[in-house]
């Protein structure tokens, strides 16, 4: 079941993206060669960085424009960068040391795990606006430096995405730390090493594979965001990424404007993306992390007076620096209005009050909302049965056939949502001009233009699915194989173990399976304003939340206070989740590899 | 050489959780100290401690006469071998063997030669010697405990802290090690603790045996005084396998006391007990013979257990299970038993 479920909705769309560059290789081409694309040259670094001679002067970061491929390249490479460098000092600091406000440490961090598309990224835009950014008031106004800073353009993206993802290394890495056996630190203390020595022998190379890990997921992640560039692309610059182009491009698909060029360049967002996977996947099999949420209690010191200073003077900067843009975002909600000051103005309950009244009194955010939860709850019934069957699989088969269930099943971590939104409106479109002579009814059901709701939840359920089977599977691994074979013993059928055994011994999680999936359903965007968006904005509209906010984001100043509020449901949905999944059932959260 | 003193030493957890609790001890230079008790009776802590690897909410270690209590770990010149060894994946044995030597290379004056002399000796002496370049997953349980070993006998430590170290291996193994490492250990004369749940680990390799339960120390003596002579009934009853009978005693004088449990029981005593008073009668197997005079009994079952025979009797409405090399009834059959040796403990 779970080859043929991945085989049809993952593999196959994916094939047809392939198919349609080979049939147009000859446009491909002549694109791809434009310095559009690929642009290696050193004029790529002429306005990079600069001092623009205004009074004061200001020092403008924009980054190096080497074309849309290398572009998408150089910032993913220095998101991940930075993520894993300051999130290894974040995870450093709460795993191996013990100071009074390391729980509220600990809790504060994992406040940017909380996904507000669009809202974050306009936050961050409006902190780095170069005449009425926060940025500039606190640097120019506040401390009263003689300069201004303007960061606009890849750099710009750069630094939303840092924001964002900085809590996936983090955690990430903290898994990783935390990981290694503390025995191991102890009896190198034992032997004479202090804990630098300790940690520089022992914890370094041993949770080096999860630095990896975590390095690459940040990569794609950042690689697929489409978010910020959207809120940047005002700014030429910011559009030349492979995620903007491949979303733009689709939007030209709707009007007829059919691309080999689309498709060559979601199939190098793919291959890119793939291919780091591939390159710590046996850092992030199912295998790996059903050892990985056994949590060890690590091996920790108490840090001296400096090493306290240190800590505060960093790692809380830090976190709060994290946290700006989903504070912001949800003071939005709150503000009258903030258009030309540094901060939100006139904040209020009642603003909030009577935005949510809006919303709710909206029939077509309503349906949104109504949509966003039908998606979820179908997706999480497809992912639990498809996911029941993979883990299952997994747990128990041998050898080769379980290898490439185990890859297949994370697989989807890597495939960036647009590459999957595209290739199943190419499918879905040959398809159903293949059918539409002979099955008129049939072609219609199946036609992504009229019912994009079967697509979204299809490819909700294939993007998410690796993190419903890895709940699963994490906990048959708990499971010894004598209880079902006592079961078949005593003359059950498989699919009577299945029910009677292990699903009750898996309910827990099954349960955390499905609210993490859930809550990845309702915050994702890719295919959100992709396919979500095929039946325009009507009565009876497919979009979800997120494909809402976008729509908001563009219409001006209130409509980004509306897609806040809507974001601010996004965040309840989320919350709840994670205090359900965390608190009651004791699981971890986050997009740990 | 180094003499280890304890003196009350007290470890507690969460302001809750009392693991070691008032703990004296000595270990003499050069002597093996096992210290035996049951999962959870806090020896692994009190090795933690001994080790600096637990700080103590109270008392003192002493080295000779050098109070430690306070050093780190990283100073006290000890070496921990865990239960589960740890020895580092990354590192081929040579390297883990190295590791100490290397850390001290400055402090000692010692170069790569001297190192790799040492470590090659090490490594002769607990019988690894070719297996230099292996990865530590390339290695058998044996073969993993024995670098563990070397590892920390390799830094000349002056407390040798060995935490279950054999756990991990099959029955046959652990006996051919735990020979070993009471052999290696006597000649190098390393003052050694030497953590097990194992009785007869404890009294193969040990000098010594300090029994612990529930944080507290029960008992300390060499193996036959912990055996012959109990201190409680948690002694008894931990060491070797025993029956326990309620009975009442009829006279008591000094360490001596006759019980009635149902048939007259002559007994010794670490109490003064007073008659009439309700005490636990403990008796080993190998001290009921059969055959002689005695309580009579009948026999109910006799199974064979390769070493012994094992004999259930009924004497008087209570159930003893006696032991001996040759089957002395058969079951149903009226036999006469002597208790030859039994202890009485207060409840």
């Amino acid at each position: 079941m779970g080859y043929a479920f991945l085989g049809l909705f993952l593999v196959l769309p994916l094939v047809f993206i392939f198919w349609q560059v080979l049939a147009g290789i000859g446009e491909v081409y002549t694109s791809i060669t434009d310095p559009f694309y690929v642009n290696p040259s050193p004029d790529a670094f002429a306005n990079a960085f600069f001092i623009r001679p205004t009074d004061p002067p200001t020092v403008v970061i924009r980054g190096p424009d080497l074309g849309v491929v290398l572009n998408s390249l150089w910032v993913a490479f220095t998101v991940a960068a930075v993520d894993v460098a300051l999130g290894f000092v974040l995870a450093y600091v709460l795993a191996k040391y013990v100071f009074p406000g390391r729980t509220l440490l600990g809790l504060l961090a994992t406040i940017p795990l909380i996904v507000m598309p669009f809202a974050t990224a306009y936050v961050v835009r409006k902190i780095l606006d170069p005449r009425w950014g926060t940025l500039n008031w606190i640097l120019h106004d506040v401390l009263n430096l003689p300069f201004k800073v303007e960061i606009s353009g890849l750099a710009a993206v750069a630094i939303v995405q840092s924001l964002m993802y900085l809590p996936i290394a983090y955690l990430n890495i903290y898994a990783a730390l935390t990981r290694v056996d503390p025995t191991l630190e102890e009896v190198a203390n034992n032997l004479g090493a202090d804990e630098r020595k300790a940690v520089r022998d022992v914890v370094l190379p041993l949770s080096t594979p999860g630095l990896a890990a975590a390095f690459v997921l940040v990569f794609i992640f950042a690689i697929d965001d489409v978010a910020a560039p959207i809120i940047f692309q005002d700014d030429p610059a910011a559009r030349k990424l492979l995620s903007y182009q491949v979303y733009s491009k689709f939007l030209d698909q709707l009007r007829g404007q059919i691309s080999p060029t689309a498709a060559f360049l979601a199939l190098i967002l793919l291959t890119i993306s793939v291919a780091s996977f591939l390159a710590v996947r046996k850092y992030v099999g199912l295998r790996q992390y059903a050892m990985l949420i056994r949590q060890l209690r690590p091996k920790s010191y108490t840090p001296g007076p400096l090493g306290k200073v240190l800590i505060y003077a960093l790692s809380f900067p830090l976190i709060a620096t994290a946290a700006a843009p989903l504070i912001g975002a949800l003071t939005l909600v709150f503000a009258d209005r903030w258009t030309t000051t540094p901060l939100p103005e006139a904040l209020s309950l009642q603003n909030a009050a009577a935005r949510l009244a809006e919303v709710f009194q909206n029939p077509l955010f309503l349906r949104g909302v109504v949509n966003t939860i039908y998606y979820g709850v179908a997706a999480i019934l497809i992912m639990i049965a498809v996911g029941i069957a993979i883990a299952v699989a997994a747990a128990r088969l041998k050898g080769p056939a379980a290898d490439a269930l185990d890859a297949l099943a994370t697989m989807p971590i890597a495939i960036p949502g647009l590459v999957v939104a595209y290739a199943y409106f190419l499918t879905s479109l040959q398809f159903t001009t293949a059918l539409r002579g002979a099955y008129p009814d049939l072609a219609d059901l199946l036609d992504p233009l009229r019912h994009p709701e079967l697509y979204l939840i299809i490819g909700y359920s294939v993007r998410k699915l690796p993190f419903v089977v890895r709940s699963i599977y994490a906990g048959l691994q708990q499971i010894h194989p004598s209880m079902e074979e006592v079961a078949l013993n005593l003359g059950d059928g498989y699919t009577g173990v299945l029910r009677r055994i292990l699903i009750p011994l898996l309910k827990n999680n099954i349960l955390s399976g499905a609210l993490i999936g859930f809550v990845y359903v309702t915050s994702e965007v890719s295919l959100s304003i992709t396919l979500g968006v095929l039946k325009g904005v009507g009565q009876d509209t497919a979009m979800p939340i997120t494909a809402f906010m976008r729509e908001r984001f563009e219409s001006g100043l209130y409509g980004v206070q509306e897609a806040a509020t809507l974001g601010l449901l996004l965040v309840a949905i989320q919350v709840a989740a994670i205090t359900l999944t965390t608190r009651v059932l004791k699981t971890r959260y986050g997009f740990v590899l | 050489m180094t003499v280890v003193r304890l003196e009350k030493l007290r470890k507690v957890f969460d302001n809750r959780v009392v693991a070691v609790d008032d703990v004296d001890l000595v270990v003499n230079d050069g002597e093996i100290m096992a210290v035996l008790g049951p999962s959870g009776c806090g020896k692994t802590t009190l090795l933690r401690l001994v080790a600096g690897l637990e700080d103590p909410t109270s008392g003192r270690i002493l080295f000779d006469d050098r109070d430690v209590t306070r050093l780190p770990t990283q100073e006290r010149n000890t070496a921990v071998v865990p239960q589960t060894w740890a020895l580092w994946p990354h590192m081929t044995v040579f390297d883990n063997v190295a590791y100490g030597l290397r850390l001290r290379r400055k402090k000692a004056n010692l170069t790569e030669e001297e190192i790799r002399r040492r470590v090659r000796e090490v490594l002769e002496l607990v019988d690894l010697t070719g297996l230099e370049g292996r990865r530590p997953f390339q290695l058998s349980g044996g073969q993993q405990q024995r670098v563990a070993l070397a590892r920390a006998l390799v830094v000349q430590p002056e407390v040798l802290l060995l935490d279950e170290p054999l756990a991990n291996l099959d029955a046959k193994l652990r006996v051919e090690l735990r020979e070993e490492v009471r052999k290696i250990a006597k000649r190098l004369s390393i003052t050694t603790i030497y953590v097990t749940h194992d009785q007869e680990e404890a009294m193969a390799v040990a000098d010594r045996i300090a029994v612990m339960n529930a944080g507290r120390l029960q008992q300390v003596g060499r193996p036959e005084e912990i055996y012959h002579k109990p201190a409680n009934f948690f002694v008894a009853t931990f060491i070797g396998r025993s029956n326990v009978l309620r009975g009442r005693v009829v006279e008591a004088k000094g360490e001596a006391a006759a019980v009635d449990v149902g048939f007259p029981v002559a007994a010794q005593t670490p109490h003064r007990l007073a008659p009439g008073e309700e005490v636990d009668v403990v008796v080993r197997p190998e001290d009921i013979f059969i055959g002689g005079g005695g309580v009579k009994c009948v026999v109910e079952d006799v199974v064979f257990l390769g070493r012994y025979y094992q004999t259930t009797l009924r004497c008087s409405g209570k159930v003893l299970k006696a032991e001996g090399p040759r089957p002395p009834a058969q079951p149903g059959e009226e036999v006469a038993a002597e208790i030859a040796r039994a202890w009485a403990f207060k409840p």
